[in-house]
């Protein structure tokens, strides 16, 4: 609908780039993986490589604390009267125990994340290995509180406190340089610089949403919903309407609109690595990504204008239709107050804003068998901060080079997201380099290719590698 | 050229690869193959403290009608002014009596013979013995009139008859007396049954005297004295007689002589003529008993009824109806009057009759006002009431259109005493009535009032109840109105169907007049199907007579009031959207 056309500008940045490498973190300890850089600076390659434009690291990557048959479920009424077999949690049918038994207590989070690779190569050179690259990413999430979704199946005259819902996007292109140099035998150190520049960022937020039905006498709903929306051009469109109960009109968003577009704000971002060889079987690494900002030169905002919407009932309610009191001119104060309350208002551009871009901070450790130099075993804890959708999670992974042109490996992960697992595998020979993997294993999908844990994560690329 | 073993190596690691990136595809989860019904809600109150307040003005829209009114108090009040009204006729047929001529009449007698000899030439008889002088006194029967002829049946018995202005007795006579009588004096003596305002002596009596030739003597007749037929035969009489009018007088005419010359001969001849003319009773003292012809005196038309009492069921059963008569007569005599009240929408009648004690009394020559009703109302404002337990029937089935008439059957007239009445005249009562009553509800009454609420469909076509679900609606009602009130909801689909699968259950949905009781309605989706083709309701609220008698006749009043207090509605179930 059109009201959520911003949504639509960032999925379609997501579903027409669909493109290429965010981290591939089964590949960490992947030798040779040509994009660990992305990971941690400090690493280099044996190889020069040149990305071919567009496919040198496609990446698409979904993460959920909740599985799609959470949402999607057997319907217990399939047959009847002709109702389909699959049915969503919000089905009449499906009792409220089973139906939210595969959501998260806490805080229900979807995320995507995508990044284009425009241009990306590396080369050996200045005493070390470095990078330059154009990258345009992408990252959507959305955050729903387990009180939200207990609250639309299981309304009771009850107290909910839903917490706060959250959405957000954002897009920029980061150009960024990259240089990584070993500076003793042991430790190795990089660095990469970014000048980004920003296309859009999104953040609609409900704040502490609380439903209050447990009052014989009165029903209040109340939250503070606010939309801040910083992209060159963008303006909300609005409708008006008169009120239907009192003098005066209201103007509420149901459209967004979008003059040309273009970068929309300038920030700066480093990255900052070290890896460090205790000895030949353990090997150390940490390394901090996307530290900066983007300075944004616009914040279109949009408020509710009122927070709370309280419901008391019809009271003293007349039959005559001309009354001041009678059911239909009641019902229009409730509407007008619930226009005030579920509706956004624009209320202008606030100026600039500076927002952070989500800090990663990696650590590993590597073990090289002693036995078997070809196999190692690594564990890589992850935590990317970004405020409510912060996560984190910690990677045991085994990884194997049989070959010098061949590497490899299997993992399994715990974190935020729950449990998955993930492989990689590398082809290297002299002249390209093609690799796949997948941090979380699609294990079974559905037959839009949705994949049932609503996590996954698929990393294709091939390069020119010399 | 890669080794085999790094070939096969190669082959087995893209072969996983490609396992593992695509997994296994569950085709159960087909988005084309999920039901996108959502349900929310579990049990869930609505706020409560919900009021409705509904006064009578809101249920009884009385659009154009006139037959309903509100007083300047908010007192409803039934009633409405005919349309047409006929006085009715009353008049005794005039009677008149052809003239009556009379034949000449003469007669003769002697002188006796004391005076023939007599020595004298010039007697005067007064000197005369008295014998001699009643000799000389002949009495002769000159004319006898004798009328009889029917009168009207209306006329019952008579005392007196006046008589038209024409009406008259002419004498002529020709007194031819010999010349040897030189004084005399006639006497004419007239039936004492007629009235003669003058020229005559008491007793009807004329004297002449010293008459000759022809003597004529007019006189006027005022009227006719009624008299019981004499017993003895006499012939001076007028009564009424088995419905006939008998008349019956002679004139006798004395002739008196006084002074005579003695004549040779002893005999004495006189001629007389009496003529009467045409006699016109025009009016008649006595007693009557005149009759009218049934007639229809009144109609009262109604063309527009008001919606909460057009349906079928509605019983008009006023409690106390009233028609207050002002009837005025110029008939000199009073009477009873028997009516009919009918409508066109009963074959009921209600009569006002002497045998149900409740006809009409018309005072003589004057205005009676009357209040034809079912009981007497507090304030008579001098109207006397005639009760009529059964007024209400001819109005209990309303109809547009219907006709009310009041229909005169029959007169009997009432005296005292004997009343002059003049014959041949229109006499005429003339009713002026007004319909009315206050709106009370009889013990059959039963006012309904049918309202719909329609054009939700368009909001709630995707809505729908899960299958189980029952809403229940609980209030507590008021009830300010002198009847019992019954409520009952009919859900509505598209097109004004009744839904028969979203059935609303009346738990408790009666309030008695003047109490407070609880409501409560259940609303079930049978097949969780229905709720989804609502598009409003029509609600039926039933007035009926209270059962408390202390509300029994008590006027419904525009201001009164239904309030309904504390209103919940709890859903036990879901409501449920259709997102397919």
């Amino acid at each position: 609908m059109k009201r959520n056309r911003f949504f639509a500008i960032a999925l379609l940045m997501l579903t027409v780039v669909t493109a290429s490498a965010q981290t591939l973190n089964s590949a960490y300890f992947t030798q040779d993986y040509k994009y660990r850089h992305n990971m941690n600076p400090a690493f280099g390659n044996d190889q020069n490589y040149v990305a071919l434009p567009t496919l040198g690291n496609l990446y698409i990557q979904t993460q959920s604390n909740f599985g799609y048959d959470a949402v999607i479920m057997k319907n217990p009424d399939a047959g009847i009267n002709g109702q389909k077999s699959m049915a969503t949690f919000l089905h009449p049918s499906i009792d409220a125990e089973t139906a939210l038994s595969g959501f998260n207590s806490g805080d229900n989070r979807l995320q995507v994340a995508v990044n284009v690779p425009i241009v990306s190569v590396g080369f050996s050179g200045f005493g070390g290995y470095n990078t330059i690259e154009l990258n345009s990413r992408t990252c959507l999430g959305v955050l729903l509180p387990y009180g939200l979704l207990e609250f639309a199946k299981n309304t009771g005259n009850r107290h909910y406190d839903i917490g706060d819902i959250t959405a957000r996007a954002q897009s920029y292109v980061e150009l960024a340089f990259g240089h990584s140099r070993r500076v003793t035998d042991h430790l190795r150190v990089g660095a990469k610089v970014k000048v980004l520049f920003g296309t859009a960022r999104a953040d609609v937020t409900m704040e502490n949403v609380t439903a209050d039905l447990s009052n014989a006498e009165k029903w209040v709903i109340s939250g503070q919903a606010t939309a801040d929306m910083s992209m060159k051009g963008f303006t909300f469109k609005e409708e008006t309407k008169d009120y239907k109960s009192r003098p005066g009109s209201y103007s509420y968003v149901n459209d967004v609109d979008v003059d040309k577009g273009g970068i929309g704000g300038v920030g700066a971002a480093v990255d900052l690595g070290a890896v460090y060889r205790l000895n030949d079987d353990w090997q150390f690494s940490a390394s901090l990504l996307d530290l900066g900002f983007i300075c944004w030169s616009n914040d279109v905002k949009a408020v509710n204008r009122n927070g709370q919407f309280e419901f008391e009932g019809f009271h003293d309610t007349e039959i005559s239709k001309s009354s001041p009191n009678s059911f239909k001119n009641q019902g229009n104060s409730y509407a007008d107050q619930l226009a005030d309350f579920a509706n956004l208002s624009n209320v202008g551009d606030q100026g600039s804003r500076t927002t952070g871009i989500g800090v990663s901070l990696n650590a590993g450790a590597e073990y090289s068998l002693p036995a078997y130099r070809k196999l190692s075993f690594g564990l890589l804890s992850s935590t990317r901060f970004q405020e409510d959708f912060t996560w984190t999670e910690a990677r045991l992974s085994a990884n194997w080079t049989p070959l010098s042109w061949l590497d490899g490996g299997v993992n399994a992960a715990v974190g935020t997201f729950g449990f998955s697992g993930g492989w990689v595998l590398n082809i290297h020979p002299s002249g390209f380099n093609i690799f796949v993997g997948m941090d979380h294993i699609c294990t079974e999908q559905s037959k839009e290719g949705i994949p049932m844990s609503l996590n996954t994560s698929f990393n294709l690329g091939l390069n020119v590698a010399w | 050229m890669m080794k085999p073993k790094n070939n096969r190596l190669l082959l087995l690691a893209g072969v996983c690869s490609c396992m593992m990136l695509t997994g296994c595809t569950n085709d159960d989860y087909d988005w084309d193959n999920v039901d996108k019904t959502l349900g929310f809600g579990n049990s869930l109150t609505l706020p409560a403290n919900n009021s409705l307040n509904v006064t009578l003005d809101d249920i009884f829209d009385l659009g154009n009608t006139d037959l309903i009114t509100i007083d300047s108090n908010g007192d409803y009040r039934f009633g409405k002014d005919p349309e047409q009204v006929d006085g009715v006729k009353v008049k005794v047929d005039p009677i008149t009596l052809d003239n009556d001529l009379s034949q000449p009449f003469g007669f003769t007698f002697n002188l006796p013979d004391e005076v023939m000899l007599l020595p004298v030439a010039v007697i005067d008889c007064s000197t005369l013995p008295a014998e001699v002088q009643e000799a000389l006194s002949p009495s002769r029967e000159i004319h006898t009139m004798e009328y009889e002829f029917n009168v009207p049946d209306e006329v019952k018995s008579l005392d007196y008859v006046s008589l038209g202005g024409q009406s008259g007795i002419s004498l002529q006579f020709s007194l031819t007396m010999p010349s040897t009588i030189s004084g005399s004096e006639v006497i004419l003596d007239l039936p004492d049954v007629f009235d003669i305002p003058s020229g005559v002596e008491a007793g009807n009596v004329i004297r002449l005297d010293n008459p000759s030739g022809t003597q004529t003597i007019e006189l006027s007749l005022k009227g006719i004295g009624i008299t019981d037929r004499p017993e003895d035969g006499s012939q001076d009489y007028a009564c009424l007689e088995n419905g006939q009018f008998h008349l019956k007088g002679a004139v006798n005419m004395t002739v008196k002589i006084k002074e005579l010359v003695k004549p040779a001969s002893p005999e004495v001849n006189v001629n007389a003529a009496v003529t009467m003319e045409a006699i016109r009773i025009t009016s008649a003292k006595g007693i009557f008993k005149p009759t009218v012809n049934p007639m229809t005196v009144g109609t009262t038309t109604i063309n527009d009824l008001p919606d909460f009492l057009v349906n079928e069921d509605v019983v008009a059963d006023i409690d106390n109806p009233q028609i207050w008569l002002d009837i005025t007569s110029n008939l000199p005599l009073g009477g009873i009057v028997e009516a009919q009240l009918s409508s066109s929408t009963t074959t009921s009648i209600v009569e006002l009759s002497q045998a149900k004690g409740n006809a009409l009394p018309i005072a003589a020559d004057g205005v009676t006002r009357l209040v034809v009703c079912r009981k007497a109302p507090a304030n008579l404002k001098g109207y006397t009431p005639v009760i009529a337990p059964d007024l209400s029937t001819i109005i209990r089935k309303l109809r547009e259109p219907m006709t009310v008439g009041i229909a005169v059957t029959s007169f009997e007239a009432q005296q005292d005493g004997p009343v002059t009445v003049e014959l041949g005249h229109n006499y005429e009562f003339t009713p002026a009535y007004q319909f009315t009553a206050p709106l009370a509800l009889g013990s059959d009454a039963r006012v309904i009032y049918t309202g719909t609420e329609t054009g939700w469909n368009s909001d709630i076509d995707d809505i729908g109840l899960s299958k189980s679900a029952v809403i229940t609606l609980t209030a507590d009602a008021v009830n300010n109105v002198p009847g019992d009130v019954e409520v009952n909801i009919t859900p509505l689909g598209l097109n004004g169907n009744t839904l028969k699968d979203l059935t609303v259950v009346p738990v408790k949905n009666t309030v008695a007049g003047g109490s407070s009781m609880p409501l409560e309605f259940r609303i079930t989706d049978q097949t969780g199907e229905a709720f989804k083709l609502l598009d409003g309701i029509e609600y039926r609220i039933e007035v009926t007579a209270p059962a408390d008698n202390n509300l029994k006749g008590a006027t419904l009043n525009s201001g009164q009031t239904i309030r309904i207090a504390n209103a919940t509605f709890f859903l036990d179930g879901k409501v449920v959207i259709d997102a397919n």
